[in-house]
């Protein structure tokens, strides 16, 4: 799927391989293998929407990007759960202002609504608003008889999501 | 909350809204709150689902990355299963397919060749050896040796240079044999084997290559014993896969070359002997004094000239051979009374020029060790002579001859070794002449020794003779001198033992005790003063008188002394030197012991001269007294010393005294004689002894020999080094020539007529210069002068060579001088 001039599949492709690197990286700040690949598909995640910002301009290349994102992203991470971790480098990485990352962990919470729909409620979400599939095409995967059934399907999936969000926001205040 | 809300929010961020709808949401959201935070919801709600799905797209990454890396592994997994399968394959290809094909896995360039479907013997597994063209040798599981030397194989009959594929297979124990169920059966006969294997070569495209016939392939089993008769056979497979030995030929054995200097040919116990007589351990000495061993026979005393011990009576008797008359007319050929090994014969061919023959191998060696003992020249021939036969061959003669050891070596098929045509001539020339040097050497040594024994025969035979007018002139003049020194005519000492020789004639005559007596002409009946003195002198009483107013009185005190351990020397004189006379008094020892008489008014010294086989011993003692002197201990000292010594005592006691240089060369040529004929005497009986240990076939010769070997003194072992020698730079032929040309007849001698050889003897010193020229035996002073002079110009020798080292040598030289 193209967005502007970004391949996504192929450079998650061409990044994953770095991920030996990535682990390496991590571990060697005193994290865990299994933290450091939520960690390092966390910041491919955010370097993917970060791309499609229509305005975005990469000013260091994408593997220098995740990485910094991950080192950031585990700062984070272990200094909440109070692991002291040293960073000595200091690599500039855009937009990593506190209120990007407590939006970065709003949204992480709210994105846990949408994991805790059900399977048909999240492909149908994910496939519209994410993969930017048409109605159509939407119920035709889905099995469901045409397009306005799927978007009623839609709505009453964005209003379950939203329940559980407004829900879980409880959570996110008592983290921060 | 409600769903209209929701609807029209996602609407409001799709853009789905009219104008007015989308103003009309927009002023709401202004005084709404909650739809405020309800809008905010939604879009991280829609912001969160595009990163749930860039997240199911991140995790579908991370499996398919996680997959590929897996299925990497698996794949590598997988052809390592079949790598080993093939592998196995290649071992037992009964169990696959027939179809086995040449396999080259790209990356790593394994190769592995293809091989015929079946094994030549079924049921037996086979080792792989890749030959690449070169001179290889490659070692079997259980130790069979193949060698594969360059040029091994044929390809539709040229040379094949390319690698070579070998298969082997082999069955040397009998379980192996058993278990792969091999016939032993040749057609009904049951055969007892050492072994079975199977060969095959091919390329790597498995074309089946031929063995080159003229190069070969040698393959070495190794075998519990060898039996006789054992043959290699060729199998044939029948159609129920059972094989059937045919063809039988004869094992050969390949010698190995070693090289001639590593190879041991003396016979058995030589070096043994020799390294228990801690004897000098160079191959040319052990070679040389081997080679002195040759000859068995004494054959100079059936052989060689009488030497004479002429009687003094007779001095003109003396006859001084040539050097080549001398040794004409002997006869070198004893071989036919001992059967023996000549070590001439030996000594020739252990060389480096035979290196790479048959005779340069250690299945030779052991030959030879036979060979000796069997003591038969005529069977060392004969390898000789077929050098270029195997050695089975030579050795399947003899075993007919009837020597059980060779049926042994004849059973051992050892093969033989290819020899150009005319590199086998060179070698056979070469032997011959070898044979032929070593001979005429053994012969020089031998004429040298004779020429030595005579000359020192003659000398001494001479110089007993003018020691004995010596001694008995000196024993008159003596008395004469001292007649007058007791009548009192001190002053003219000289003089008057003119006069009193004059007015006698003294005939000396040699008696048997060697003392002399004398009778004086005298026309004068009456004895004076003079003659009554001369009596008491000679007999040594003291005599008082006077007679013309002349007052004499004379004493004599007796003296004795002995000698310590006089039965060690050969030779003991003591000598009393008077300081007033200017004569000598040589004393014989008489059972030991010493005795003579003293005059009162005269002091002497006292000399002793011991020689025994260590040198000269010498005891001196000034204004020796009278009486007993009781037993002498003599001092181990040389001949120049002694010389010294008796000059120095000779200058202090009379100014004209006598010198003892005539005494004392005599004394040494008595010690040389003595010397010598010990030596050849030692070297005699060491060489018999030596011969009973290399020609084990020899049989004790008449000499009796009941010495053992410590018994020799450390001189008899010294034998002339093969190569020692030292020789003029251009030969000796031109030593000859160089003496022809330059040595001049003295005219005064030709005048006189004087003629005759002239013995020179001098050193060589380790610069090849000569020096120390002495007269060993002289005509007269004008022909050994010219003799000396010609001999000091020779420029330069090659020096004598000892174990590689120079050392100075000495030599003989007779320069012959005649008149037409």
């Amino acid at each position: 799927m193209m967005i502007g001039d970004f391949d996504r599949k192929k450079e998650l492709k061409s990044l994953y391989k770095k991920w030996p690197d990535i682990r390496r990286f991590l571990q060697s700040k005193g994290c865990k293998t299994v933290d450091a690949e939520d960690i390092f598909q966390e910041a491919l995640v955010i370097f993917c929407r970060k791309c499609e910002e229509k305005d975005f301009q990469l000013s260091v290349d994408a593997f220098h990007y995740v990485k910094s994102t991950c080192k950031f992203l585990w700062y984070n991470q272990s200094r909440k759960s109070k692991i002291s971790v040293e960073i000595t480098e200091n690599i500039k990485v855009p937009d990593t202002s506190d209120d990007w990352l407590e939006k970065e962990m709003k949204l992480r919470l709210i994105e846990r609504a949408i994991q805790e729909l059900g399977q048909k409620c999240r492909e149908l979400l994910t496939s519209f608003y994410g993969l930017g599939l048409s109605m159509s095409a939407i119920a035709q995967k889905l099995g469901l008889r045409n397009e306005k059934v799927a978007k009623a399907q839609k709505y009453r999936c964005l209003q379950k999501a939203k329940e559980n969000a407004s829900s879980l926001q409880g959570e996110l205040v008592e983290i921060l | 909350m409600k769903t209209d809300n929701t609807k029209r929010i996602d609407q409001y961020l799709s853009g789905e809204l009219s104008a007015e709808q989308h103003q009309a949401f927009e002023l709401e959201l202004n005084t709404n709150s909650a739809l405020r935070e309800e809008l905010e919801l939604q879009s991280n709600l829609l912001e969160a689902t595009k990163r749930a799905a860039i997240r199911a797209e991140v995790k579908s990454t991370a499996r398919r990355y996680f997959y590929n890396k897996l299925l990497k592994w698996s794949v590598g997994g997988l052809s390592v299963v079949a790598l080993s399968s093939l592998l196995l394959f290649t071992f037992l290809p009964k169990n696959e397919s027939a179809n086995s094909t040449l396999t080259v896995d790209e990356k790593t360039g394994f190769n592995i060749p293809q091989l015929e479907e079946k094994e030549l013997i079924p049921d037996l597994d086979r080792e792989i050896f890749l030959w690449n063209g070169e001179d290889s040798l490659f070692f079997s599981k259980s130790g069979v040796l193949v060698s594969v030397p360059r040029g091994a194989f044929l390809k539709d009959s040229a040379n094949y240079t390319g690698e070579v594929v070998i298969e082997w297979q082999e069955a040397v124990d009998a379980a192996t044999i058993m278990m792969a169920g091999l016939s032993t059966m040749a057609d009904s006969n049951l055969l007892e084997t050492q072994g079975m294997f199977s060969f095959r070569a091919t390329d790597k495209e498995g074309n089946l290559l031929e063995v080159n016939p003229e190069v070969g392939i040698y393959v070495q089993v190794p075998v519990d014993e060898i039996k006789t008769g054992m043959q290699l056979y060729d199998g044939e497979l029948n159609k129920e896969g059972i094989i059937n030995w045919v063809n039988p030929v004869p094992l050969e054995k390949i010698p190995v070359s070693v090289p001639m200097s590593e190879l041991d040919f003396y016979p058995k116990g030589y070096e043994d002997t020799l390294n228990k007589l801690k004897l000098n351990t160079s191959k040319k000495y052990r070679d040389s004094l081997y080679l002195a061993c040759e000859y068995l026979d004494n054959y100079y005393t059936d052989n060689k000239p009488e030497v004479s011990e002429t009687t003094p009576d007779s001095p003109n008797n003396y006859t001084y051979d040539t050097l080549d008359d001398s040794v004409s007319g002997m006869s070198y050929d004893i071989a036919e009374i001992h059967q023996y090994i000549p070590p001439s014969k030996v000594l020739s061919f252990w060389k480096p020029e035979f290196d790479n023959t048959l005779l340069a191998t250690r299945e030779f060696e052991r030959r030879m060790q036979v060979l000796h003992g069997l003591c038969k020249e005529e069977l060392l021939d004969l390898y000789i002579k077929n050098i270029d036969k195997p050695m089975y061959y030579v050795d399947s003669i003899i075993a007919r001859k009837g020597h059980k050891q060779f049926e042994v070596f004849a059973a051992e098929r050892v093969g033989g070794m290819d020899l150009g045509n005319a590199h086998l001539k060179k070698l056979t020339a070469f032997y011959k002449k070898g044979i032929s040097d070593l001979k005429s050497q053994l012969k020089q040594w031998e004429k040298t020794a004779f020429e030595q024994g005579k000359f020192f025969s003659k000398e001494l035979a001479k110089a007993r003779i003018e020691e004995s007018i010596r001694t008995s002139s000196m024993n008159e003049t003596s008395i004469q001198q001292e007649t007058s020194f007791n009548l009192g005519r001190k002053g003219n000492v000289q003089n008057q033992n003119m006069a009193v020789l004059s007015t006698s004639t003294i005939i000396p005559i040699r008696q048997a005790t060697r003392s002399v007596g004398f009778r004086i002409n005298n026309n004068n009946a009456i004895k004076n003063v003079d003659q009554l003195v001369a009596e008491a002198t000679r007999a040594r009483q003291s005599f008082s008188g006077a007679y013309n107013n002349v007052r004499i009185a004379m004493k004599y005190n007796p003296i004795s002394f002995q000698v310590n351990n006089i039965d060690e020397y050969t030779t003991i004189h003591a000598y009393l030197l008077p300081d007033k006379l200017n004569s000598y008094q040589r004393l014989n020892s008489k059972g030991g012991k010493f005795d003579y008489s003293l005059n009162e008014k005269i002091s002497y010294s006292l000399v002793i001269i011991g020689i025994n086989k260590t040198g000269f011993h010498y005891y001196e003692t000034k204004h020796v007294k009278a009486g007993e002197l009781g037993t002498l201990d003599l001092l181990v000292t040389d001949e120049e010393l002694v010389r010294t010594k008796l000059m120095k005592l000779n200058s202090a006691r009379n100014n004209s005294s006598k010198p003892l240089s005539d005494e004392l060369n005599w004394l040494k040529l008595e010690q040389m004689k003595y010397k010598f004929q010990r030596l050849s005497q030692e070297r005699g009986l060491f060489l018999e002894r030596m011969r009973k240990v290399v020609f084990p076939c020899y049989e004790e010769s008449a000499t009796p020999n009941n010495q053992g070997f410590n018994e020799i003194s450390e001189g008899a072992f010294i034998f002339p080094d093969i190569e020692s020698q030292f020789q003029p730079i251009n030969g000796f032929n031109s030593l000859t020539d160089y003496l022809h040309g330059n040595t001049q007849y003295p005219e005064e001698a030709m005048e006189l007529g004087l003629s005759g050889k002239v013995f020179v003897q001098f050193v060589v010193d380790v610069n090849g210069n000569v020096k120390d020229v002495t007269i060993i035996k002289g005509i007269h002073p004008l022909l050994d002068n010219e003799a000396i002079r010609v001999i000091e110009s020779i420029p330069r020798f090659i020096p004598a060579r000892i174990n590689g080292q120079n050392v100075s040598s000495i030599k003989t030289l007779p320069i012959t001088f005649y008149l037409n």
